[in-house]
């Protein structure tokens, strides 16, 4: 399987045509080099989804099922170099969805909501030293609170700029609105995040 | 010193060269680059911002599986993709629109036969309307009161009423008398 996606995709190609090239040898009906597709974005995909939903056991399927519909769907990519952000507008979706049938679930109690991310068992038996586990569920604590103050945009936004580390060209294409729009929510959400002190003194690294 | 203060960057700008530097202005950029504080401010900012996203990366767990396209299916690529339904319905819908444009401006022989019998059939209505009308505007009464106004004996010719209704002599001598007048 690698000499055959390293006839398609040689190494020393930038990760943007490489993606390119493996898009179009998995339009042609290449698996090998879809799932090399799935290797460069996986981690980036998990995280993302992660982010939003605060639980790996949901990330890993959703992760996979994103995968899955992108494969699925990858005729309909117009611009191949744009599949890192038609990808992860899949994922947007897809993450917006299981929140709204989350949602649901809870509001009719059939789903219990559980909100404080690492916090199960195996989280905990996944990290040896106790003190990271601490850390852990005080930075995510102080970045769930702030992602409760945001508006809808304004979260989407700023997880997708600095979290996942989008440019703001990305994000435009990814939510499908105007750059100046995408600086709006952003200016508001920075502001919000400006006026959480605990926050930003866990990150100045004065709590330690 | 206090025009200075009065120079450096608000909280805005200060967010705003954070998000796009090339959205501030020209004065304002170029102050950015000279004044220690500001580019310090905004660096702090800057920085936190980073932080947070290489802390959520650091503390994020990583999958325990790494993933894989499931089912041994191949890519279905369509035989026409969505665009080319787009384009061939758009080009049917035009077809269809052209077509009756035609069916209703081209004279065809089975179309135009029609069309005389309904014009036909539309003449013989406004006669049988217009005549309706002038018999109305002869006699305006419905029939079961004709008998009292004496209308439905207006068929009966002249002759037969003075042969039932003699004239009076008087009333003619009387008549002559006045045209007479009238015209003497």
């Amino acid at each position: 399987m690698t000499e055959n996606l390293e006839k398609h995709i040689p190494k020393h190609q930038e990760e943007g045509s490489r993606v390119a090239s493996a898009v179009e040898s998995a339009l042609a009906g290449d698996r090998a080099c879809f799932e090399e597709l799935i290797t460069i974005y996986q981690e980036k995909i998990f995280r993302m989804v992660y982010y939003r939903t605060g639980s790996r056991m949901d990330a890993e399927d959703l992760t996979q099922d994103i995968f899955m519909k992108a494969f699925r769907g990858l005729h309909t990519l117009k611009d191949k170099k744009r599949f890192g952000s038609w990808l992860f507008s899949i994922a947007v979706n897809r993450v917006r969805d299981f929140q709204k049938q989350k949602r649901l679930l809870v509001f009719f109690d059939l789903e219990r909501d559980v909100k404080d991310p690492d916090t199960s068992n195996m989280e905990i038996h996944d990290d040896p030293h106790g003190i990271n586990h601490l850390m852990r569920q005080e930075f995510w604590g102080h970045v769930r609170r702030l992602m409760e103050k945001l508006s809808r945009w304004e979260r989407e936004v700023f997880l997708l700029r600095f979290l996942d580390q989008l440019t703001i060209r990305e994000i435009a294409q990814i939510l499908s609105k105007s750059e100046s729009a995408i600086k709006t929510h952003l200016y508001r959400a920075i502001k919000k995040f400006k006026e959480n002190p605990e926050l930003t003194r866990l990150l100045s690294g004065e709590i330690q | 010193m206090t025009q200075e203060k009065s120079l450096h960057l608000t909280e805005k700008e200060i967010i705003q060269a954070v998000i796009d530097e090339t959205d501030l202005t020209e004065s304002t950029h170029e102050h950015l680059y000279k004044c220690h504080i500001c580019r310090n401010e905004k660096e702090g900012l800057g920085n936190q911002l980073s932080r947070l996203g290489n802390t959520a990366e650091r503390l994020s767990p990583l999958p325990r599986k790494s993933f894989k396209l499931t089912g041994k299916d191949g890519l279905k690529i369509p035989r026409f993709r969505r665009w080319q339904w787009q384009s061939l319905l758009a080009a049917g819908m035009a077809a269809a629109m052209i077509f009756a444009v035609l069916l209703w401006k081209t004279p065809f022989p089975i179309y135009q036969k029609d069309r005389e019998e309904e014009r036909t059939s539309e003449f013989v209505q406004d006669e049988q309307l217009m005549a309706d009308i002038s018999s109305l505007v002869e006699n305006p009464l419905p029939e079961i009161y004709l008998d009292l106004s004496g209308e439905s004996i207006s068929d009966v010719s002249e002759e037969f009423i003075n042969f039932v209704i003699p004239i009076i002599q008087n009333e003619v001598s009387y008549n002559h008398k006045k045209e007479e007048v009238y015209y003497g």
